[in-house]
């Protein structure tokens, strides 16, 4: 680059700034906050429309955040959100996200890979400004895995405009860095996914996890059973349970769209379930839930205060009530054998039906092979299918989430007296 | 949806009787001081502390509509979150089917979030004049307590009313903000209830505001 004329001491930091800027992307390891931004968006007169982008933060090394900011601008005179939240995806397929699109899904479903699932709420806000902090001496720790000098972020804004007028909308989301040596427990991630492994609800049917677990437990008497719990030294399906007393700070619920009911319970070292004041279930009248939600786009959290502290041999149990084809329309799926509902129960190595739009003949849905169902023939008929576990949005899943952090060491969850982390 | 400034509905209503007004029959008159002086006599004995209790003692079945205005208070950050909610004016627009509404004989209740303050009956007193139902809490009153609580019946048949409330559980202001809390406020077998917003300048301040309207996620007395 030529400058001509004097190089006074203002060119000079300039010309340096534009070297290191030159250098490579940007690296957002000594960032005091990390900030994601959801493009501005159009949103037409009397929409209501859940809008997903996912947004790649580049990072060389962890970042541990402990408040946010959520700011909203073109909201307010009739234009609202249901919800806007902020997970941050744990999966393994980050090049599976486009970050170039913004996409309408509900709950987000459609956005991103097979594992899109693994994901973690850490922020939310729908008012124009809020901020939100986590209990003191707690962090979020993200972290870039594998190769992937970069975490992921998905944000799901639900948009409704009441007014008469085409609006638009932006938002941004600042994650704060924790003050170095304020930090005392890492949160860990809550993921498990028992409950959705022996599910299977036949056409016609509202059937829970419970049901289907249980049903399995029974037929397979010798194997290890399904528990559809988590707790402190239990076994999991997804993110390693904490090995001794653990506080949970957070929880919340994944399942998709015909679950129409998600519930978790505490269950004491006995093995009782300890009856809760909370939400009541609407499949069985009578029993109320610690945790309770009905809504896939927006499950909600339960954010305890003080954190509920599970005690080793103590376990929250959960499940989902799903509706195949009662009080929404049932799943449809390529039939493979005359006469045999389709769908398989993933735990004994089955697999979701092959979608198709509508029951009858159907050559072009389902035709006698599909090179993305390897393996598999079909009849050439659209029937109703067994609601199983799967990846697709069309299929179910049922996971506990959240957060927790190891016990102080003294017992309970008060972390005062407990020393920071090391730098 | 932004609070309407004092919104005042204007409109002809006509007055709803009340049972223990001097409007009522002239042979009730004796059985009226007797009421009273009980009224006035369990009042007073139960003037010390306000009145908490765990929930409404029966399911209001008239829904009328709540005019709310911006409001404040004072939170105890290092209290948990316990907080002191000032109201001064909202205004309760009983159903149009109501059976009557009476502040003075009928339990009053006003519920935020998971708690609720309550009145028995008998301890809101009306004035001379009629129309102007008062409660003070005298000595001092409990961690969790209604301070003071006035209604007015207003020409146009709503009630407007003013009060103030300590031992709210505004916990969660000190890892989230603004928050939705649902609000109701009941008389006998009457109320209204709305979602209501509040914030807090940080998450170090005292000061508490409510702002806004607001769908809750769920109505802790349903």
């Amino acid at each position: 680059m030529l400058i001509s004329g004097r190089v006074t001491w203002r060119r000079r930091l300039l010309l340096l700034a534009l070297l290191l800027g030159c250098v490579g992307p940007a690296v957002a390891g000594d960032a005091k906050a990390l900030k994601l931004r959801f493009p501005k968006v159009v949103i037409p007169a009397g929409a209501a429309v859940e809008l997903c982008a996912f947004v790649r933060i580049p990072l060389a090394t962890a970042f541990d955040t402990d408040s946010y900011e959520i700011r909203h601008r073109g909201v307010g005179r009739g234009l609202s959100l249901a919800h806007f939240l902020v997970y941050a995806y744990q999966g393994d397929d980050l090049s599976g996200f486009d970050s170039d699109q913004v996409v309408s899904s509900r709950a987000c479903l459609d956005l991103g890979p097979a594992d899109r699932d693994a994901r973690q709420l850490v922020a939310s806000g729908a008012a124009a400004r809020s901020r939100g902090q986590l209990p003191s001496g707690t962090a979020f720790r993200f972290t870039p895995a594998g190769g992937d000098r970069a975490i992921g972020f998905v944000l799901d804004a639900d948009f409704l405009n009441g007014s008469g007028k085409t609006r638009t909308a932006s938002s941004q989301v600042v994650l704060h860095r924790a003050r170095p040596g304020s930090v005392k427990r890492v949160l860990q991630p809550i993921l498990e996914r028992t409950a959705e492994q022996a599910l299977l609800v036949p056409p016609g049917e509202v059937r829970s996890t419970e049901v289907a677990t249980a049903a399995w437990n029974a037929a397979h008497i010798g194997q290890p059973i399904l528990r559809d719990a988590w707790g402190p030294g239990l076994a999991t399906l997804g993110a390693p349970a904490p090995s001794g007393d653990a506080c949970v700070l957070r929880l919340s619920g994944h399942f998709h769209k015909r679950s129409r009911f998600f519930g978790v319970d505490f269950v004491d070292g006995e093995g009782t379930v300890v009856p809760s004041s909370g939400i009541a279930n609407p499949f069985e009248p009578g029993r109320k839930h610690l945790f309770g939600t009905a809504d896939y786009t927006d499950p909600g959290e339960l954010r305890p205060t003080p954190p509920r502290l599970v005690r080793t041999g103590e376990s929250l149990h959960f499940g989902c009530w799903v509706d195949n084809g009662v009080g929404a329309p049932p799943r449809l799926g390529c039939e493979e054998s005359d006469g045999v509902v389709p769908g398989t129960v993933r735990i004994d190595g089955g697999a979701p039906a092959k979608p198709c739009p509508a029951t009858g003949t159907s050559p072009a849905a389902c035709p006698a092979t599909d090179p993305a169902y390897p393996g598999r023939s079909f009849t050439g008929r659209c029937v109703e299918a067994d609601v199983v576990a799967g990846t697709s949005p069309d299929d179910e899943v049922c996971q506990l989430a959240g957060f927790y952090y190891d016990a102080a060491s003294a017992g309970g969850c008060d972390l005062s007296a407990e020393p920071a982390l090391p730098r | 949806m932004a609070f309407a400034r004092r919104s005042i509905r204007r409109r002809t209503g006509r007055r709803v009787a009340d049972c223990a007004s001097p409007e009522a029959a002239p042979t009730m008159n004796a059985m009226h001081r007797l009421l009273s002086f009980c009224a006035l006599a369990i009042a007073a004995l139960a003037a010390w502390g306000g009145s908490v209790h765990a929930g409404p003692a029966a399911t209001p079945i008239y829904h009328g509509k709540l005019d709310m205005t911006p409001a404040g208070g004072k939170i105890a950050r290092k209290g948990g979150g316990v907080a002191m909610i000032k109201v001064n004016l909202w205004r309760f627009e009983p159903d149009a089917l109501t059976n009557g509404v009476s502040p003075s004989t009928e339990r009053v209740v006003i519920a935020l979030g998971e708690g609720n303050w309550a009145l028995e009956p008998g301890m809101l007193v009306e004035s001379k004049k009629g129309g102007v139902w008062t409660y003070r809490a005298k000595g001092k009153p409990g961690p969790r307590a209604i301070i003071m609580l006035r209604v007015k019946l207003e020409a146009d048949g709503t009630y407007s009313f003013r009060f103030r409330i300590t031992g709210a559980d505004m916990s969660q202001l000190n890892t989230e903000d603004p928050v939705c809390e649902p609000f109701a406020f009941i008389i006998g077998d009457d109320d209204a209830f709305d979602g209501v917003m509040l914030t807090s300048p940080s998450f170090v301040s005292s000061k508490l505001r409510i702002f806004d309207r607001c769908t809750p996620g769920g109505w802790p007395w349903a």
